[in-house]
């Protein structure tokens, strides 16, 4: 299950908070992700890391509020690129899928 | 004695009964607010916050406590919106939690026995007074003071009726009692009242 | 005409209290009907002439003019000070009511087999904007459920409703005496709702039920399910029963 270490798991998550955030369209994310970028770990249903048989899993939960002008579905493909690629950067081998929901128009 | 409600105002009187009305527009806040939308739910608490803060302060004779009191009614209201089925319009409902929060702070305030209706009215308690001294009459100041004598009960039954405009059916419902039991309040509230005010005639 | 000692008005002897003046008349008497018609009160042959009368009604006038003291206080105080008390509470009610939101389900965006959502609450506020576009048009209540479903149901929070194609369940009110007829502001409406769920959105809207309530009628807006509105629902692939004179304009597939 899992067997990687905290820190690697935390910088993943930094990583992959700052990626969404910086998607066009994005205003902010939920407390979720970022309580958990915090060092709240124990919310880390959010980012979950699973070893595989042939390989690591990873899945991201992703809350997100959405600037108004914007289309929503548009930002959460683009925030989904983004995650995908800042988790491929730093676990080239693992497969990744992410959740996206907005929870607001801002 | 009338049989109609409300209370008439007659033209001595001109919207002197109903200090606001609920607009259509309040049925529609409530729809969007139910279903869990909070802007439209601060709409309401704008709108209504003053003429309820109105009320408490009058029930409560403290501004710092009628603040409370509505802050925890509109907290307690958007807690029951889902289950809230609009039988009554919104302002009623408010009116309805805020009422009954300050008769259960007054009634736990005065674990005493109830006060006798013929009493003289206590040494007005300016401090305590809704009335800020610079913006009122001696005469009304001492109003504030002589509500402080009334039972909780006969002070909400006579401030929603005198000061607020609601008819006898309306305050039962509000309360939960029977609509003779608001009317014998009223008149001994009136009556506690025009004895501690004929000074002033 | 014979006077009784009670005055002219007959009716119950006494009060709640059974409180009669010396002269005999009822003080609750006395005093609903001063209620009615003060100056025809002071002007009853009896209450003219009889002192207790007199005194009782002077003494009720007194209390009446601080009451309007009182009413002229405030109202002059909540156009000032009032405000801001007000504003402190709103703002501290909001505090709490926004760490206790209700987001309601999660509805489907795009493709079915993508993983993409937003919470019911923001669909529906851009759904209700959408409508208001319309001149004279106000929304209410907004559901979004999944297209089989023609009412709401209950779902627990954070609940998901089924990927796919979903149906948008909207409350409006138009004024009375709008030149436009009420079928032709339910499809425009629809329209403005199918336009932002796609452009706005990217939401699978498949059809917009859209019930427009009289404003004569808001007093019973608390259950809208058996209005005399018209309700009418654009459904492509459905045969939707809607009247003959409604032009739906059925909403285009999302195509992303």
């Amino acid at each position: 299950m899992t067997d990687v270490p905290q820190d690697t798991t935390a910088r993943l998550g930094d990583a992959v908070a700052r990626a969404a955030e910086a998607t066009p369209g994005v205003a902010f994310l939920r407390p979720d992700l970022t309580g958990f970028l915090r060092g709240a770990a124990a919310r880390g249903t959010r980012l979950r890391r699973t070893a595989t048989a042939d390989g690591e899993q990873v899945h991201v939960d992703l809350r997100l509020a959405v600037h108004r002008g914007h289309r929503a579905l548009d930002v959460t493909r683009a925030a989904r690129t983004a995650v995908e690629r800042a988790v491929a950067e730093r676990l080239p081998d693992a497969s990744v899928s992410v959740t996206v929901t907005v929870t607001a128009l801002v | 004695m009338p049989e109609d409600d409300q209370r008439p105002g007659g033209d001595t009187a001109p919207g002197r009964w109903r200090e606001q009305r609920p607009g259509p527009d309040d049925a529609l806040l409530t729809a969007r607010a139910r279903e869990g939308d909070e802007e439209a739910f601060e709409v309401l608490v704008r709108r209504h916050g003053p003429v309820l803060l109105n009320l408490a302060t009058r029930m409560l004779g403290s501004p710092a406590d009628a603040e409370d009191a509505v802050q925890d009614a509109f907290v307690s209201a958007w807690r029951r919106l889902p289950q809230f089925r609009g039988d009554a319009a919104f302002l009623t409902w408010m009116y309805r939690i805020v009422t009954n929060r300050c008769l259960n702070l007054l009634r736990s305030r005065r674990p005493t026995a109830e006060l006798d209706a013929t009493t003289e009215p206590r040494a007005p308690e300016h401090q305590a007074s809704p009335v800020r001294a610079a913006e009122s009459t001696a005469a009304v100041r001492d109003l504030s003071a002589a509500l402080a004598g009334l039972s909780p009960e006969q002070r909400a039954c006579w401030v929603l009726r005198e000061l607020h405009g609601f008819g006898y059916g309306e305050i039962a419902e509000m309360l939960g009692i029977s609509r003779q039991a608001v009317r014998g309040r009223v008149f001994r509230a009136r009556r506690y009242l025009t004895e501690a005010m004929s000074a002033w005639r | 005409m014979e006077m009784s000692p009670y005055g002219p008005r007959p009716g119950p002897p006494a009060g709640p209290e059974g409180e009669a003046l010396p002269c005999g008349r009822a003080l609750e008497d006395l005093w609903d009907a001063w209620e009615s018609d003060p100056a025809a009160a002071a002007a009853e042959p009896h209450a003219r002439q009889c002192p207790h009368c007199a005194a009782a009604l002077a003494d009720l006038r007194t209390l009446d003019d601080l009451v309007r003291d009182e009413l002229a206080r405030a109202a002059h105080a909540s156009a000032r000070e009032g405000d801001a008390l007000a504003s402190g509470v709103t703002a501290r009610v909001m505090d709490i009511v926004r760490t206790e939101l209700r987001p309601g389900a999660a509805v489907p965006l795009g493709e079915p087999e993508e993983d993409a959502w937003i919470v019911e609450t923001a669909a529906a506020r851009t759904f209700r904007s959408a409508a208001e576009a319309v001149p004279g048009v106000r929304a209410g209540s907004c559901r979004i459920v999944p297209l089989g479903d023609t009412q709401r149901r209950f779902r627990f929070p954070g609940a998901r409703l089924p990927r796919g194609p979903v149906r948008v369940l909207l409350d409006v009110t138009a004024p009375p005496g709008l030149e436009r007829p009420v079928p032709e502001v339910a499809d425009a409406v629809r329209q403005r709702v199918t336009t932002a769920a796609r452009g706005e959105l990217g939401m699978d809207v498949h059809a917009v039920d859209v019930t427009v309530v009289d404003l004569a009628d808001l007093a019973d807006l608390g259950d809208l399910g058996d209005t005399s509105g018209l309700t009418d629902t654009a459904s492509p692939g459905r045969s939707p029963a809607r009247p003959a004179d409604v032009v739906g304009q059925p909403p285009e597939d999302s195509d992303d």
